[in-house]
């Protein structure tokens, strides 16, 4: 009776993450205590827990005192809506700070099929080898065979070998040759790109994570959770519906619109109804016009430099013409993602191009070719390589090139420029085999400004070492704080404010309060900044896409605990959220990643002098200074204040900051 | 004079990303635009109400058009006008 007493029955998840040691081939179970789980939720949350204590602050990123987690969120595995995701968390190569990168597909919730809150990885292997958990059962096994393949064969080979229920995450050609805007590919072209955790990945040797499990996820209440799943979708089916109606009778729309208020009603039903037939490409064209998309490496105007004829190709409405098939990933309504055949290029099934890719191979290089775009998307899914950075490398390459700063004698004869379609791909491929100029190039741009020398800095759009995303932040001035300030940097997934200004995102969970802001009053950004900041992570560690809070309301606190048993209040959700943040902030202060460097193209210094950003200088100091100060960190460095770890719980980090926070050296804003 | 417009986004069911050539007086403005592309067009999104309404944002050489000054801003032949659904993201 004693015994039975302690018992204590777990819900939501599993109470313990499989351990590798690639140095020494161990393999172990390690148990999470309990309160971990309420504390930190899982995905990356309990990452932060788990890492911030397991990194030494002298890690290299790439070697083997560096460690790999891969980390579903906590409902990832159940029905909830749109929580199929799973974050790799490590030391990043190009922050040197904390990195982690999110996902879809259905590689998450097959972590949680094998009875694991999450896989880490630490040590490093001589020789290539793969993780295999099938039948209960984790092994490491050699990879000789399948290093030096692609990311897709990869899987293609371990799906023969294991059969077809396998899900397999594995590195491409960038990930082995340590190219440090490496990602890591899932579901044969879903890709948890950013932070360069591929490159992580690699530097262990480790080829792949190939996983068949077969244990139920375990929930206290599934028959509730598939009913409040079901009354979701039903509910997005309606929106969907009555947005299509609406639509149809737009003669009336704009007067009905405001006569009955359904304006947020018919935003979230074109989401769903829009989203779902174009994907993110959707916006590709929009973008470049109003200013949000950064053209000619963030130096351009879209109507002059890159107008509507030239990016109309790269849309996702030209895409459709290739359209084999849509598809979602797990447990997600939306299904955003769609497979093309694109015979005359010989890709039989290849990934649409999401908008980030379109743009980064787009306006920021005037590239207007949609053939090209097709076969670099294809190319980089197969070398596991992060569009967003790959673009930003190639932009700052060619405008190094335009400006005498590399020549032909360093591409190897290879002519580059401004829309010279015919060179992207032999520059990729260069970058990827480290030939040539790919050799420096393949560091990231911040890296190879520094090596280059010659004034090439100018052109390294970059925040703390991570090329920054298809978001102009003049036209999202929140945009810069996340990307300079954020953990992660150079994210537009991470926590911005002006996602929420322009999106229903308020919505999605019911109650919260959400401060007020005004776009271009850069001191009135600060608490609602924290407060994204917070949410987000709580979203984040969930398992929930971002394209869930753009969805309309979600019954979150009950799914939580129908789920899991674990009841949160809405104070509770930003407290989780707090806490995470803060502890990602600690790892960045632990190991001396907090920096401040961001391209002052990204600010408006100096200003453009035509088009939708016209005039635009952000005012970054008093945008950062205000969140630090809303966060309760210190308003200067950004280093989190005891008192906010001793609130948070999280006095395990005061002791380890206070060794290894006094001789860094903060990089301090422009 | 005959004037080029540049379309970008869902308006009403369709998906336009084209561009549409209509011929307007000399020295129309916005409002006379957006009537004479409702008309060609048939979606009614193109007015100022619709501009009012965020549906559609006008764009004339980069800049964008305040419905407010629909009716003031005139157009002529050499400006680089487009139309776009106000929606971010990807």
């Amino acid at each position: 009776m004693k015994e039975e007493s302690k018992m204590v029955e777990k819900f939501g998840y599993f109470g313990k993450i499989l351990w590798v040691n690639l140095s020494t081939h161990e393999i172990n179970e390690r148990e999470i205590p309990e309160e971990w789980y309420h504390q930190y939720l899982g995905g990356y949350g309990l990452a932060a827990r788990i890492l911030f204590e397991e990194i030494p602050f002298d890690a290299d990123p790439l070697g083997p005192d560096n460690i790999l987690a891969f980390m579903p969120g906590l409902l990832t595995g159940t029905t909830t809506p749109f929580t199929g995701r799973y974050m790799v968390c490590g030391k990043s190569p190009l922050s040197g700070g904390w990195g982690d990168s999110n996902s879809g597909g259905t590689f998450g919730p097959e972590i949680k099929r094998c009875g694991y809150d999450g896989i880490i990885f630490v040590g490093k292997s001589e020789k290539p080898v793969y993780l295999l958990i099938k039948e209960g059962k984790a092994t490491i096994e050699d990879a000789s065979s399948l290093w030096g393949k692609d990311a897709i064969e990869t899987d293609e080979l371990l799906r023969i070998k294991h059969g077809n229920r396998i899900r397999v995450a594995a590195i491409g050609m960038a990930g082995e040759n340590l190219i440090r805007n490496a990602g890591i590919v899932n579901d044969k072209g879903r890709i948890a790109a950013r932070s360069g955790l591929g490159a992580v990945m690699g530097s262990k040797k480790l080829k792949a994570v190939a996983l068949i499990g077969a244990t139920k996820y375990p929930y206290k209440n599934k028959n509730s959770v598939i009913q409040m799943t079901k009354e979701y979708k039903d509910k997005m089916k309606f929106k969907d519906l009555m947005s299509r109606v609406m639509m149809k009778f737009n003669n009336i729309l704009p007067g009905m619109m405001r006569l009955i208020k359904m304006d947020l009603f018919l935003t979230e039903g074109m989401q769903v109804t829009m989203m779902s037939k174009y994907g993110t490409g959707l916006s590709t064209a929009i973008s470049s016009e109003v200013g949000d998309a950064p053209v000619k490496n963030w130096n351009g105007v879209g109507y002059i430099d890159f107008p509507q004829k030239k990016v109309r190709n790269l849309t996702a409405q030209n895409l459709e013409q290739w359209k084999v098939k849509p598809y979602g990933c797990f447990s997600c309504p939306l299904r955003c993602g769609a497979i093309l055949s694109v015979p005359e290029l010989n890709l039989k099934e290849t990934h649409r191009p999401e908008y980030e890719t379109a743009t980064a191979f787009g306006a920021l290089i005037l590239n207007d070719d949609v053939n090209t775009l097709l076969k670099v998307n294809e190319y980089l899914n197969r070398a596991g390589y992060d569009s967003i950075s790959a673009g930003g490398v190639v932009a700052f390459a060619i405008e190094c090139f335009e400006n005498g700063i590399i020549t032909k004698e360093d591409t190897g004869g290879l002519e580059i420029g401004w829309g010279k379609s015919e060179s992207i791909m032999p520059l990729l491929e260069m970058i990827v085999k480290r030939e040539h100029i790919g050799a420096i190039l393949a560091d990231g741009v911040k890296i190879a400004a520094e090596k280059i020398g010659k004034g090439a800095e100018k052109y390294a759009v970059h925040a703390n070492g991570q090329e920054l995303p298809m978001h102009d932040s003049k036209f999202g001035p929140s945009l810069a704080t996340t990307y300079v300030s954020d953990p992660t940097p150079g994210r537009h997934t991470a926590a911005s404010i002006d996602f929420m200004e322009v999106g229903p995102i308020g919505k999605f969970i019911k109650g919260l309060k959400i401060p007020k802001s005004k776009k271009h009053k850069y001191n009135s950004k600060g608490p609602a900044q924290a407060f994204m900041a917070k949410i987000h992570q709580t979203v984040n560690a969930l398992g929930f896409c971002n394209f869930a809070t753009w969805s309309g309301n979600i019954r979150l606190l009950d799914f939580i605990f129908q789920a899991t048993g674990i009841q949160l209040t809405n104070d509770d959700l930003i407290k989780i959220g707090y806490r995470i943040q803060t502890l990602r902030q600690a790892f960045n202060a632990k190991h001396g990643a907090i920096q401040h460097q961001i391209n002052t193209r990204a600010l408006g210094i100096p200003p453009m002098e035509k088009g939708p950003l016209k005039g635009i200088t952000l005012d970054i100091k008093t945008m950062v200074r205000d969140y630090y100060e809303s966060m309760n960190w210190d308003p200067e460095t950004g280093i989190p204040t005891n008192s906010v770890l001793e609130h948070l719980e999280l006095d395990f980090a005061k002791t380890s900051l206070k060794l290894n926070t006094k001789n860094t050296t903060i990089v301090m804003l422009p | 004079m005959k004037i080029i417009v540049n379309l970008a986004g869902s308006f009403g069911l369709k998906s336009i990303n084209s561009e549409v050539s209509i011929d307007l007086k000399e020295n129309a403005n916005v409002e006379e635009l957006l009537q004479a592309l409702r008309r060609l067009l048939k979606i009614k999104v193109f007015s100022v109400k619709g501009m009012k309404s965020n549906f559609i944002v006008v764009m004339i050489n980069g800049e964008r058009i305040d419905p407010k000054f629909a009716k003031n801003r005139n157009i002529c032949e050499s400006d680089y006008i487009s139309i776009v659904q106000p929606i971010q993201g990807g």
